[in-house]
């Protein structure tokens, strides 16, 4: 099935430009580091010469607190790229690479990396306003449902590369192995980027339950999905059992693209989403792993908790580490920990789309018919 | 008020499609979040408000917790509002009596009176006598006395003190030091030559004494009565708490209240110091933010200040007094003026600036120029702001590029665009900006001591003329007027103002730094050139311009601006503080310029500190240490070492 998967997502993609994928992606983490380090420049910190530590520059740029673990996680970055020195306990930093003499041009590489023009906007305006956003003065998804479309959320979830290989995998693991009228559960379905595809690509009969924590999605996706009768709307939040409404063993699929990583404890949702399966059911992931320093910069600010909640694997593996995406290993392993069997993670880690960080796993409850 | 209404009821149907409400049921005071909104909401909320009501609501304007009213609100404000909406609001202080920060050009001008920086004074002060004639001799000096209880009751700013720290308070209105007192000087029945003679050491004394409002008020008011029913009123005004246009602001109020015992003011709703506490909110947020990376992102372009020869350094002046020189332009060749101003699309202020920016250029043998400017500054954050008394202006510096071959009228433009473009990102202050090259070329020196400040258009635009008769003080003659400024870091500044229909140029300038003769030469051509602008032919034919972009003088040549770098270690080592006293220091300093370390060898300026800081952590520095460094000394070497050294030095040596 691996094969038939990959060959199904590959034939969704144009082939030409796949080599040169991890080189653009690499460029664009450079651009990243260059981001944060214009950031700490622009509030006159690192003048040549001089030293701060951690908190004074979390403190000068007024972090909000939830967004703190970002800035902390750019300057682990900024040094591990050798952008900034760190003395030998790691507490005092000091020079911090100069701006680069001309700025790396995002809309090329978003293109050769097969995102919109759309995408280099977002990631130019969020730059543009990265002090803001910190302080959160703004938010991001001012920046990138600003203009009153979802254009650029659109080809920042569903119009590139590497969703475009991601969902027709997924949509033929559904084709291979879905029972007829199957039910399908989504978590977290936003602006439809999968839902969509999947609803295309199985025409047969289907009840899907398209969930998501925002209200604004479900109305959005509420006018795009509408005409197909196939389709419920429900608010479902992953971290609030209490809005879980689906009954335990009821679903041939659970799908979550892009939503896991916003568990605060992976085990527990994992754990929960299994429950919703039938025996022999699937769980389909699709989640960043991987350093993705673009998404330091931008969308990992959609990943900070609410003042006052608990953050984002606070709970989990990830406590005290600052980061919000697991691992292929991580994943695999934290499956098999919490009653899920892999079938399949996609792509292959040789091949070049895997340079874009972005994985689809598969599961199946390892004790059919266990709940907990 | 109905508006307000009205947009309630479009805001609560926007609110109820969103959240899945009834609009009747929406809550008037409820946040947007507890009623089921999130922050995507929200944003799709302000393009819904976008579209139905035609208001553009900035995206920091909109959080998940604003309710229906505080949005309504918020819509009102918007959609009245012209300009670029200021995140900041005036509101009154709580307690009038709190210490409130000094603006940007106050600390120039306050740090500027601490003697050490270069072309610093004691005081920094404007003084001016006006000539008056048919005085109510036995009445005019009570009346005036009289006139200036009730102005200083009116106008806080006039009991503003600036307190060692470098911060400022307004005395309440009933301490007995708050009113200035009234000097009267009577030279009726004195002969011709003594009188001339004393009102001669008047001026002398008031023009080198200016009022300090560290230790007194900020104004020093005299009144020498003449023969014949005249008299000359003596104004010195401190600059650190009343700028050029409260001068105005002050006039005008003062004569209304000579003139008419019984006049009232209409009441300040908000004082300077509500001002001041709003503006300082502004530095961090975007619209800030987008000014400073504006003008942070062109240092690196900026030219040098004119090279004007220079006989002697700057660094050794000690000017008492800057040399003035000033000429009128008479009404018809100035009405003239401005009708070629118009028909060419510029403003009166850029054309006379492009002449000085030309002459400035050939006197220094170059045309990519970095220049200076005094601007107004009061942000229209309320609409007391222009009648409030107080120290609002601010320096905005003027990169200037003059074209080779261009004609007048394009240069004119050039600069006018220059001019605009600087204008329109002045959230930050030209001080601050100016901080900031010093740091990028090494040096605490002056980067632009040559200024321009212009007022014309102004008086019109403000409908701010002064009376001619006050009362029992007579008929003012402005035209009868002598004055002197003394501005710190200014080497050469060029003052324009109008008085019915005529044109004034002052240049005041720090006069034992120049080759002699060369300013006056400066501004004979400035005023010949102003003149021809009458004639439509001028604007049309190139201005003889040098050739070279940048300065081209040899090291040895004394000119403005030619100066090394000043943040070179010196003589000290580079590397960790080597004793107490340097650890002490270091520990210090990583605390006021929040820094993890500090070399020993490492600039105070270079990392960060500013001038103000600099004073505050010398009186820091003598308290923890017991020993005082002067700003003198320490501007020589602003560094770890060099300070202990310093204090080492200064200390009695242990037996």
């Amino acid at each position: 099935m691996i094969e038939r998967c990959d060959r199904a997502g590959l034939a969704a993609v144009d082939q030409a430009g796949l080599s040169a994928l991890p080189e653009a992606m690499r460029a664009l983490d450079e651009a990243a580091l260059d981001t944060m380090a214009a950031v700490l420049r622009r509030a006159g910190l690192f003048r040549p010469g001089v030293s701060h530590r951690a908190d004074q520059v979390l403190d000068r740029l007024r972090v909000a607190d939830r967004h703190r673990w970002i800035v902390r996680g750019w300057v682990r970055a900024l040094v591990r790229h050798g952008r900034l020195q760190a003395s030998a306990d790691g507490a005092v930093l000091r020079d911090l690479s100069p701006a680069p003499a001309t700025p790396a041009p995002l809309p090329e590489l978003c293109a050769r990396l097969g995102y919109p023009p759309e995408v280099a906007t977002f990631f130019t305006s969020a730059a543009a306003r990265l002090p803001e956003l910190l302080r959160d003065e703004v938010t991001l998804q001012s920046v990138l449902f600003g203009a009153d479309s979802t254009e650029t959320a659109d080809g920042v979830y569903r119009e590139n590369v590497i969703n475009s290989y991601l969902n027709a995998a997924l949509v033929e693991v559904l084709r291979g192995t879905l029972p007829p009228a199957p039910r399908v559960l989504e978590l977290g379905a936003g602006v439809g980027a999968t839902a969509v595809p999947v609803l295309t690509s199985l025409t047969g009969p289907l009840e899907y339950l398209f969930t998501d924590v925002s209200r604004y999605f479900l109305d959005t996706a509420g006018e795009l999905l509408s005409a197909d009768g196939r389709v419920r709307f429900g608010e479902l939040d992953i971290n609030e059992p209490a809005s879980h409404t689906v009954d335990a063993g009821s679903c041939d699929a659970v799908i979550a693209a892009n939503v896991l990583h916003n568990a605060i404890d992976v085990n527990a949702v994992l754990t929960t989403a299994r429950s919703w399966l039938r025996p022999g059911g699937l769980l389909l992931v699709v989640e960043s792993c991987g350093e993705l320093l673009q998404a330091a910069v931008s969308m990992q600010l959609l990943m900070s908790p609410a003042p006052g909640r608990p953050a984002a694997g606070s709970l989990d593996l990830r406590a005290g580490e600052d980061r919000i995406f697991l691992t292929r290993d991580e994943w695999v392993t934290a499956l098999r920990d919490n009653g899920l069997s892999p079938v399949l993670d996609l792509p292959h880690p040789d091949h070049p789309l895997s340079a874009l960080g972005q994985l689809l796993l598969v599961a199946t409850p390892t004790t059919p018919g266990a709940t907990r | 008020m109905t508006d307000t209404l009205d947009h309630r009821e479009t805001l609560a149907g926007i609110w109820g499609r969103l959240l899945g409400l009834d609009a009747a049921a929406v809550p008037h005071d409820a946040g947007f979040l507890t009623l089921g909104g999130d922050s995507v909401l929200a944003v799709r909320m302000s393009a819904q408000v976008r579209k139905q009501l035609g208001v553009v609501l900035a995206l920091s304007d909109v959080r998940v917790e604003i309710t229906l009213s505080e949005l309504a609100d918020l819509v009102a404000q918007r959609a009245s509002g012209g300009g670029r909406a200021l995140p900041v609001d005036v509101l009154r202080r709580t307690d009038p009596d709190e210490p409130f920060p000094l603006l940007p050009l106050q600390q120039g001008y306050f740090v500027g009176q601490q003697d050490g920086w270069e072309l610093s004074y004691p005081s920094a002060h404007h003084y001016v006598d006006i000539g008056l004639s048919e005085v109510e001799v036995d009445e005019a000096a009570e009346s005036l006395q009289d006139a200036l209880r009730r102005l200083v009751a009116h106008q806080p700013t006039l009991r503003a003190r600036v307190l060692p720290d470098g911060q400022q308070r307004i005395l309440p209105a009933d301490d007995p030091a708050a009113v200035p007192t009234l000097t009267v000087t009577d030279l009726r029945d004195t002969p011709a030559d003594d009188a001339a003679r004393t009102l001669a050491a008047t001026r002398h004394e008031m023009s080198t004494n200016g009022p300090n409002p560290a230790d007194g008020p900020g104004i020093d008011i005299r009144l020498t009565l003449l023969d014949d029913d005249r008299a000359r009123l003596h104004c010195a005004v401190s600059l650190l708490i009343i700028d050029g246009w409260s001068s105005n602001v002050f006039y005008r109020d003062l004569f209304a209240l000579v003139a008419d015992w019984n006049a009232t003011l209409a009441p300040l709703d908000v004082d300077y110091g509500d001002y001041v506490t709003s503006v300082r909110q502004l530095p961090g947020t975007a619209a800030w933010e987008a000014d400073r990376d504006w003008w942070f992102d062109r240092l690196p372009e900026f030219g040098q200040p004119p090279a004007l020869p220079l006989r002697l350094d700057p660094a050794h002046a000690r000017p008492d007094l800057m040399a003035s020189t000033q000429q009128t332009v008479d009404s018809s060749t100035w009405a003239a003026v401005r009708a070629q101003c118009a028909a060419h699309g510029v403003t009166p202020s850029a054309a006379v600036f492009t002449a000085y920016a030309c002459v400035l250029a050939r006197a220094a043998g170059h045309r990519v120029m970095l220049l200076n400017s005094l601007q107004l500054n009061r942000l229209p954050l309320h609409p007391d702001v222009h009648r409030i008394i107080g120290a609002f202006a601010s320096t905005m510096l003027i990169p200037v590029e003059l074209e080779p071959s261009a004609s007048f009228a394009d240069l004119a433009l050039a600069c006018q665009r220059q001019f605009g473009d600087a204008a329109a990102h002045n959230l930050i202050s030209g001080v601050e900006v100016s901080r900031e090259l010093g740091r990028h070329r090494g040096t605490h020196r002056p980067v632009a001591p040559v200024v321009f400040q212009s007022t014309l258009g102004m008086d019109a635009a403000m409908g701010q003329r002064l009376p001619q008769d006050a009362g029992p003080l007579g008929v003012i003659d402005m035209h009868d007027h002598h004055q002197q400024l003394r501005t710190p870091q200014v080497a050469l500044e060029v003052r324009l103002f109008e008085l019915d229909d005529t044109m004034t140029a002052v240049f005041s300038y720090v006069e034992e730094i120049f080759e002699p003769g060369l300013v006056e030469r400066m501004f004979r051509e400035l005023l010949d050139h102003v003149r021809t602008l009458a004639e439509p032919g001028s604007w049309d034919s190139a201005v003889p311009l040098p050739a070279a972009e940048h300065p081209q003088h040899s090291a040895d040549v004394l000119v403005l601006g030619g100066y090394g770098r000043t943040d070179t270690a010196g003589d000290s080592e580079s590397g960790p503080p080597r004793d107490d006293l340097e650890k002490q220091i270091s520990l210090l300093w990583q605390d006021v310029l929040d820094v993890a370390e500090v070399d020993r060898a490492g600039n105070f300026f270079a990392m960060g500190g500013d001038s103000l800081l600099a004073v505050r952590t010398l009186a820091r520095l003598a308290r923890e240490t017991g020993t005082a460094v002067s700003v003198r000394d320490f501007l020589a070497s602003p560094t770890v070492a060099g300070v202990a050294a310093r204090i080492r030095t200064a200390r009695p040596h242990p037996a």
